[in-house]
């Protein structure tokens, strides 16, 4: 059972190793009018479920890292990934004994909104002074975060998350 | 003491790495523009253009077709303007004669292919196909077809990392024609940009086209930028607040040029 479990995560990790590898190489391909999943936000919360917590954490850092610093995107906000991240799993597994309970389409709610947050904080800090906070939330962090929650969900169909316990 | 110690690092030690990442992160977030971050990028982008070319390039073919025939109206329209300008450039050149004046600027341009547009939306880096090899420097000017689109940050062997007008920090010294006026443009939202402190007793109006200044170090003059689509009064009722569209499209650029500039 143990082994059969195992087995399944690192299925799981290479099936989203190969999704982020091929959103990175195919990226113009995976934009809806200019909106992008963030494979890596996803890659955290399976992981936070999954793992030890130490490892998501250390997880949650290096993705935010990787983001920022191999895959070139902006200049003037190196290390808002890395922290944001960071910020978002520590707080998801701080929270974890209460949301482990939960079960179905609560569960589901509690990821969209920790996708929600982390978009939001991302979005605002780097839109800031350039735009509205109510049209950075709609342009920008809620299309990213549904679109982000889709292709999470599409993976917690083929490796289901909420009966998962760490 | 030092039980204690080991005590509270193991009892806290998810906090203890978080604090230690949220503080490395607020240092990075300090770092704007910082080279070695560049060379970093710079290198990974190297190293994984051979497979994101591929991609590209299919992707870019789909495209040439309809851009033939675009292209081949344009010929035919701009090769009317070139015979209209060749009778104003003879024209200026004996004028030029006579005033003693000389062309002091040259351009060259290298065609390009952005293979990498940045991870997530929003994003305004782009990594273009051509690098050091091509004698692509900091600082070059990338542009497009239709106008402005950047200029290069740093360069690698085969690749280098341009940013983009669009980029929420960058200002572009600008000409609003035909008033003359000169301004600072930046990004607003969008395929947007705004000029302020324009004085209000100066003419200015929607249509009008913007071109880069030449009073900019990097960007030389008369490159098209936009054109002004509302002219509004600012809150202070001294100055316009102009808003205007980008000539560039930049959410679907693919190929573009860079311009290497003799000035520098």
């Amino acid at each position: 059972m143990i082994e059969s479990k195992a087995k399944s995560s690192w299925i799981l990790y290479l099936v989203m190793a190969a999704l982020f590898f091929l959103s990175v190489v195919f990226n113009e391909y995976v934009d809806i009018a200019g909106i992008r999943p963030d494979i890596l936000l996803i890659m955290l919360i399976f992981l936070s479920i999954r793992e030890k917590a130490v490892i998501a954490i250390c997880c949650a850092f290096a993705f935010g890292l990787l983001q920022d610093m191999i895959l070139p995107g902006n200049v003037q906000y190196w290390g808002l990934a890395p922290l944001f991240k960071t910020l978002l799993i520590f707080a998801f597994l701080k929270l974890f004994p209460l949301i482990s309970r939960l079960r179905g389409f609560s569960f589901q709610l509690v990821i969209l909104a920790s996708f929600l947050l982390y978009f939001i904080f991302y979005t605002m800090f780097y839109y800031s002074g350039f735009m509205n906070s109510f049209a950075i939330f709609y342009r920008y962090a809620l299309p990213a975060s549904m679109y982000t929650f889709v292709i999470y969900l599409l993976l917690n169909m083929i490796f289901p998350q909420s009966d998962q316990a760490r | 003491m030092l039980t204690k110690l080991y005590d509270f690092i193991i009892r806290k030690h998810l906090e203890i790495l978080t604090f230690i990442f949220v503080l490395i992160s607020l240092v990075l977030l300090s770092q704007t523009e910082n080279n070695v971050v560049l060379q970093v990028q710079n290198t990974w982008q190297d190293m994984t253009v051979v497979f994101q070319k591929p991609a590209v390039e299919r992707q870019r073919k789909e495209r040439l077709v309809d851009e033939n025939s675009q292209l081949r109206m344009d010929i035919f329209r701009l090769n009317q303007e070139v015979a209209r300008l060749q009778n104003l450039n003879s024209e200026n050149t004996r004028l030029r004669e006579m005033l003693g004046f000389k062309d002091t600027v040259s351009y060259e341009l290298l065609p390009t292919l952005i293979v990498y547009k940045g991870y997530m939306d929003g994003n305004s880096v782009v990594t273009i196909d051509k690098g050091k090899k091509s004698d692509v420097q900091a600082n070059d000017i990338i542009i497009d077809k239709e106008g402005l689109v950047g200029k290069v940050l740093s360069s690698a062997a085969g690749t280098s990392l341009a940013s983009m007008i669009i980029e929420p920090d960058i200002r572009v010294s600008v000409r609003i024609n035909p008033s003359r006026v000169y301004g600072i443009l930046r990004w607003h939202h969008g395929n947007t940009f705004v000029i302020d402190d324009i004085p209000s007793t100066i003419d200015i109006q929607p249509g009008w086209s913007v071109t880069t200044s030449g009073l900019s170090e990097i960007y030389p003059p008369d490159i098209p930028v936009g054109v002004i689509t509302k002219v509004l009064t600012s809150e202070n009722g001294f100055t316009h607040y102009i808003e205007g569209t980008y000539n560039v499209s930049f959410s679907n650029l693919r190929e573009v040029f860079v311009l290497k500039n003799d000035r520098k």
